[in-house]
């Protein structure tokens, strides 16, 4: 539970401002565990998993709902309603029975707020009782120059292993008219203060998935699946992240365009952002992209990186070791 | 109507919830809810999963052959898409 007095619900509506959808939000975990992740990096919170369940209050700015103030243990943290732009999206995308390849973005123009809704107390005490144990991060006592990786001045959150990168590449080039998915193993180091990703083995998403040109499906089946060979694999790496490719828009033929054509492929699409809300959601996850990139041929895919910062999902750099 | 014990845990098992008195007459898609809530997950996005089988959200829990004391998992059904 995560405000037992509040609803915090996102409205969308259209030019006119008439109302298209609205739904409650309740994954507020990528913020509670970036509060906890914070902390815990800085030395602030020990990483036992023993942080208990976050609250989330709302804040306001001239009499204005600006944010919620996520607390945690003896830690907060406050965000401000742009966190949930995502949502918006994905909320619109529901509401309309569209996908992305639809372009939204150019046929129709919208805002969002954020209210905030009394909850219904007799409803709240029906719920069934649950306590839950939170695992600790899978933080290592590694660190990249122990890894033999030689930083040489540059300064990333994520690293991935040379081997693992052409991997990935050979299957994008290997796929262009299909979608494939991967999880990615590797460690997770902290820094400096920062949490920094190894990344350097991957498990294939292949089982209950289902992919076309222009997407890759997780079913619940697939998740459990990799977890089970992570573990059977039993060679240190946890699951940090995973990737995927974005096949052209014409596909093979793409190979027979000369020279490279302009269009680029790699971006974290909205159905992507929900695959990492809803199975990546720890603040260290991290996501891979490859496509066609601008000038580039479709066989020399490029890559691009995306990860959490400050419960937000951001573009990242990273490098190969 | 009986009453369940269950563990459910995240797909990488970084959350696990006890629930101690769960009916066995609760819909799958109720207890669904329920985990959901209680670890601040998004809503229509999540299934069961008992011995490796996805669990119907429409059955109740004994209908799907749920036990007292079993461990049940909690993951995504989700799409990336270009």
């Amino acid at each position: 539970m995560v405000n037992p007095a509040y609803q915090f619900v996102q409205r969308v509506c259209g030019r006119a401002g008439a109302l298209i959808a609205e739904r409650e939000i309740t994954d507020f975990r990528p913020l509670a565990e970036d509060v906890a992740f914070a902390a815990v990096l800085e030395g602030r919170l020990a990483n036992d998993g023993k942080w208990g369940a976050a609250s989330v209050e709302p804040f306001f700015e001239e009499e204005k709902l600006a944010g919620v103030t996520v607390r945690r243990a003896s830690q907060q943290k406050s965000y401000r309603t742009a966190v949930f732009a995502d949502n918006a999206w994905a909320i619109l995308l529901a509401a309309q029975g569209m996908d992305d390849e639809d372009n939204v973005e150019e046929k129709l123009t919208f805002t969002w707020e954020l209210q905030l809704r009394l909850r219904d107390p007799e409803a709240q005490k029906k719920r069934l009782r649950a306590a839950i144990t939170y695992a600790p991060f899978p933080l290592t006592a590694d660190t990249v120059a122990g890894l033999g990786i030689a930083a040489e001045g540059r300064q990333t959150d994520i690293w991935v292993s040379s081997k693992l990168l052409e991997e990935l590449r050979q299957s994008a080039v290997a796929n262009l008219d299909r979608e494939r998915a991967h999880f990615l193993t590797g460690r997770l180091l902290q820094e400096g203060g920062r949490g920094v990703v190894v990344l350097s083995g991957s498990i294939a998403a292949e089982v209950e998935s289902g992919s076309s040109a222009v997407h890759f499906g997780f079913s619940p089946q697939t998740f459990a699946a990799a977890r089970q060979e992570a573990q059977r694999r039993n060679d240190g790496l946890t699951v940090l992240a995973w990737a995927h490719n974005h096949p052209p828009p014409c596909r093979r033929d793409c190979l027979a365009v000369v020279p490279a054509c302009k269009s680029d492929n790699v971006f974290f699409s909205v159905a992507d952002r929900g695959v990492h809300r809803a199975g990546f959601s720890a603040p260290y996850a991290v996501a891979l992209v490859a496509g066609k990139a601008a000038g580039r041929r479709a066989d020399d895919p490029e890559f691009r990186a995306y990860g959490w910062r400050d419960g937000v999902i951001v573009e990242k750099n990273f490098y190969t070791f | 109507m009986a009453t369940l014990s269950l563990e459910v845990t995240d797909w990488n098992r970084s959350n696990i919830a006890e629930l101690p008195d769960v009916p066995s007459d609760m819909m799958v898609r109720d207890l669904i809810e329920e985990v959901e809530q209680a670890m601040s997950l998004p809503r229509d996005t999540y299934h069961l999963i008992a011995g490796g089988e996805k669990l119907n959200r429409a059955a109740t829990l004994e209908e799907a052959g749920i036990e007292s004391g079993e461990e049940l998992t909690i993951a995504p059904e989700v799409s990336a898409g270009a």
